[in-house]
């Protein structure tokens, strides 16, 4: 509970994570609470079709008549949740790799390292556009699995390089002495300091997740859900040609503006952690 | 000015501007040169040493900022140089072998490019090939072998080379004063004890004057004709070596001398000086010493001392120094 | 030496394991298919050639480099064998060898990518260091803020805005292909003024994209370089400004950036499918987005894989330049 407490306590000092966290906060609710509040509109009324921005429609209508401010809150569920999959498994993905190729050493962890080596090289989003072809994304769930297999990479180098170099510090070799194992040491010692870590990685995690995924819908590889603002995006620049018209563009900015507050919410929260935690010295 | 003072230091004061508030890391501090001499500077860290130093070249880093004083060579007072004749200046007159020699040279050139450019900066015309041979010849005073370090880059010495080549370096362009600080802090005793040899020799070839300084006085006591005594921003003796370790007038010199161990002596002898270093941003109404001093007595919290001339060559900051005398002369068996 | 030598052979065993393994994932995308890709092809060479079931079959076959009826092993044997011939068959979408797709496709890219990571990287280059320099400028927020906000946009999206707004709505720019219609290609004046204009709103895109970070990043190397002793040191000795701000801190602080350059040309090379398809730019990108969508397998393949050489060279080159512009990584590797 102490460390919570100091935890908040830096975020509330640095403006920049305050800020992220806050915006970052809203979005959450409104995925999770969101959807409930607002009903979702699956009726098409033509005859209301890319309206602009009024009393009854904050944010106008769709090129279906739909309202665009409820797609919005809803699609926020999807992006979110495919945001917060992909993190949880790569984080996952890349502690079990990069602590076990830490801690045992030798051929296994030449050979995890060399996997990690390629996972790194190939080009993720071409590959992702290839499976795209063989795997039905329908779910968030599975989206999120196919995004995790090309991030936890590089995540898994850096926790190895941390293990190693726990691994020959000081009070590691003390408190072997004192015969605690190297596993009790690493859960007891490293893991708390970690906390901080594991939340601005997530956070990046998700950012990334959100740009690979939008971009999967806007080329039209996933057919994911209409809702999903990349989808939105998508259909605004195709069917409705909102490129071309007038009302037709909020229609075409309201995710575009949606990804671009979330994402620097992230990046806030990221950046203003990392800064709080590791002050680096300006003149 | 004497004539045989080449620098003379006048009532600088320097103080850092922090978020916190002002840390004056140099009260009116005074101090004459003589040409060819070698004054020893002696302080415990943030006794201004460094800041007195770096004042000399005008470098004092940020957020430090000479307030007021003046630096006197010759008849121009080097803060008031424009950065022109102050980039002449430096080096050329005045150079420095630093603390963390280690990181003193740029990683991407090699130790000959070091040279050139340092010369390039202060002569208009000159020889790579003129450089590289004065360069060698500075190596070879050094004991380092040209061949080899000349084209090596910094990370390919080893910590006591890296120093020694920096030696070389400050000499190039022919200074007549040669400041060095902590030169030799964080290298083993018996490559300090080498390197020392090599600045006696030094001084002697070149006839170059020397202000040196350090935290540990014995260090500086085999090379220095003087030895200044620092603390808190102030100096508050100075005068010949041999009066410093037989017979200090102030309390802080005196608890020095006493505290630093010698072969030939019991260690039971050794006292320490007690209490702790200065808060350089709460520093008593009174003498700076007197928290720590036992011959502290009332006029010393009170009033700053002023500086007391005992004869033409001793300088001593202490309202109680007679007392000090009165203990005698200090022995070591 | 031998170090160097198993380090080499370590790198280059992983960059080859890359490449068979992206190869190895089309391969097997193709046999994973629902239904029979070489069926379906057969089917349509019919209709399109007018050959007879059997011949399209086996046309079918040597187009896809698949044949269904060998074993595994075997099919996979002969695919690396083709590929090692660069043969990697025809288009099904234009009826063109692969290859010439391919060798059509890539300078395109090239083009816009060289030009713009080098404009980006030299603006974001000297605006990181003028803000380092100079401390508390008035620029130092703004490109603060700047590249907050185009480091939340994905570089497709700032494309889309772009298109909106200069191509929509100004009509100043063309939103689509690499040089209009009535334009003969050549070495002419008209052409390249065209592809120059078709070029523009792509090359925006990826410069305003990358910018930000590449001026925060140069800022901090550079920030962190200034505060290191040799940087004090050379102002000791006297060197210009001028000098120190180039090869003191200029060529310090980029090291780190050059390694970053190449891979980052790497990665948006990969990238390259979202913005080409946006401006329906015939880049290798493009390409391999209507290749996927067209099914079309062996147009894919080569795409893909010319995809992954590029990213694979990019690293190398990032792992070259690190070696040959920093001397102690020289001898560390």
């Amino acid at each position: 509970m102490k460390r919570f407490k100091a935890f908040f306590k830096v975020i509330r000092k640095n403006k920049q994570a305050f800020i992220g966290m806050l915006i970052l906060i809203m979005f959450f609710l409104m995925a999770t609470v969101g959807p409930e509040i607002i009903p979702e509109e699956i009726t098409t009324n033509y005859e209301q079709r890319l309206q602009a921005p009024s009393l009854e429609h904050p944010f106008g209508t769709d090129y279906a008549g739909r309202d665009t401010f409820s797609q919005f809150v809803h699609g926020s569920r999807n992006v979110l949740l495919v945001a917060f999959i992909t993190a949880v498994l790569t984080i996952v993905v890349a502690f079990l790799v990069g602590t076990i190729s830490g801690i045992s050493g030798g051929i296994l962890d030449d050979i995890l390292m060399g996997i990690t080596g390629i996972m790194l090289t190939v080009p993720s989003f071409p590959i992702m556009m290839v499976l795209s072809m063989i795997i039905r994304i329908d779910n968030p769930f599975l989206f999120g699995v196919v995004l995790s297999l090309w991030s936890w990479a590089g995540l898994a180098r850096s926790i190895r390089a941390q293990i190693l170099s726990l691994k020959h510090r000081d009070f590691v070799e003390a408190s072997r002495c004192l015969g605690m194992g190297l596993f009790h040491i690493i859960f007891k010692e490293m893991f708390p300091n970690m906390v901080s870590y594991i939340l601005i990685n997530f956070i990046s995690i998700m950012k990334g997740a959100i740009t690979a995924s939008v971009g999967l819908m806007v080329l039209g590889l996933v057919p994911f859900s209409a809702q999903h603002w990349g989808m939105m995006i998508n259909l605004a620049t195709s069917t409705t040609g909102a490129m071309y018209g007038s009302t037709a563009l909020i229609y075409f900015l309201v995710p575009v503006f949606g990804i671009m507050l979330f994402q620097m919410g992230c990046l806030f929260f990221a950046n203003g952690l990392d800064d709080a935690l590791n002050p680096k010295l300006s003149s | 000015m004497k004539v045989n003072d080449i620098l003379k230091i006048e009532d600088i004061t320097v103080e850092f501007i922090l978020d916190s508030g002002n840390l004056r890391a140099l009260n009116k501090v005074s101090l004459d040169v003589k040409q060819g001499e070698i004054i020893g500077l002696v302080g415990e860290s943030g006794s201004g040493k460094t800041t007195l130093t770096s004042s000399i070249l005008n470098i004092v880093s940020r957020p430090g900022k000479i307030m007021n004083g003046e630096i006197w060579y010759g008849n121009k007072n080097i803060l008031e140089l424009d950065i022109n004749r102050l980039n002449q200046f430096r080096w050329k007159e005045v150079s420095m072998v630093f603390q963390a020699a280690q990181n003193a040279m740029n990683p991407i050139l090699t130790i000959q490019d070091h040279f050139i450019e340092t010369v390039a900066a202060h002569e208009k015309n000159y020889s790579e090939e003129e450089v590289a041979n004065k360069a060698a010849k500075l190596l070879g005073y050094v004991r380092l072998n040209p061949e080899r370090v000349l084209k090596s880059y910094p990370h390919e010495l080893s910590g006591g080379m890296r120093q020694r080549a920096i030696i070389a370096l400050s000499l190039i362009t022919d200074p007549k004063i040669l400041i060095l600080d902590e030169p030799t802090t964080a290298l083993d005793v018996i490559t300090q004890a080498y390197i020392f040899e090599i600045l006696k020799e030094l001084h002697k070839k070149l006839n170059l004057t020397m202000i040196m300084s350090t935290h540990d006085v014995s260090v500086v006591g085999s090379m220095a004709d003087r030895i200044a005594v620092m603390y808190a921003g102030e100096i508050v003796e100075i005068t010949d070596v041999f009066t410093i370790f037989n017979n200090p007038h102030h309390p802080y010199t005196r608890g020095l001398i006493m505290a630093t161990p010698s072969l030939t002596d019991d260690l039971n002898n050794r006292k320490a000086i007690k209490g702790n270093p200065p808060n350089l941003m709460e520093l008593p109404k009174g003498c700076n010493f007197a928290p720590r001093c036992e011959y502290c007595i009332a006029k010393c919290l009170d009033t700053k001392p002023e500086a007391t001339m005992i004869n033409e060559n001793h300088m001593v900051r202490c309202h109680n120094y007679e007392e000090v005398i009165a203990r005698g002369h200090i022995t070591k068996s | 030496m031998m170090k160097i030598v198993e380090v080499w052979v370590k790198k280059l065993a992983i960059l080859v394991a890359t490449i068979l393994f992206a190869t190895s994932i089309t391969f097997f995308v193709i046999r994973l298919m629902p239904g029979d890709p070489v069926d379906t092809m057969a089917m349509s060479l019919i209709t399109n050639e007018g050959l007879d079931y059997n011949q399209a079959y086996e046309k079918a076959k040597a187009l896809l480099n698949y044949d269904p009826d060998k074993s595994f092993g075997e099919q996979y044997m002969s695919y690396l064998k083709d590929l090692s011939k660069l043969e990697l068959g025809e288009s099904m979408s234009s009826k063109q060898p692969v290859i010439k797709v391919i060798a059509g496709a890539l300078p395109w890219t090239l083009f816009i990518l060289t030009i713009s990571v080098t404009i980006a990287f030299v603006l974001g280059v000297l605006i990181g260091m003028y803000i380092a320099w100079n401390r508390n400028t008035l620029i130092d927020p703004i490109v603060s803020v700047y590249a907050s906000i185009s480091g939340s946009l994905p570089d497709y999206i700032v494309g889309l805005l772009l298109v909106v707004l200069f191509s929509t709505k100004l009509r100043w720019f063309p939103s689509r292909g690499a040089y209009s219609s009535q334009v003969t290609p050549g070495f002419n004046f008209l052409f390249i003024k065209d592809v120059l204009y078709h070029s523009f709103l792509p090359m925006l895109t990826y410069v305003i994209t990358g910018l930000g970070s590449w001026a925060l990043f140069m800022k901090g190397s550079a920030v962190s370089v200034l505060s290191e002793d040799y940087i004090m040191a050379a102002r000791a000795r006297g060197l210009s400004e001028k000098r120190i701000r180039k090869t003191y801190v200029g060529r310090n602080a980029i090291l780190p950036l050059i390694t970053s350059l190449a891979i980052s040309f790497g990665a948006l090379f990969g990238g390259s499918p979202l913005i080409e398809n946006l401006f329906a730019y015939p880049g290798v990108g493009f390409y391999l987005n209507r290749a996927i969508a067209a099914r079309d397998y062996s147009l894919m393949q080569g795409m893909f894989l010319m995809i992954t050489i590029a990213v694979v060279l990019a690293n190398l080159a990032a792992d070259f330049c690190n070696i040959l512009l920093d001397p102690r990584i020289k001898d560390k590797a």
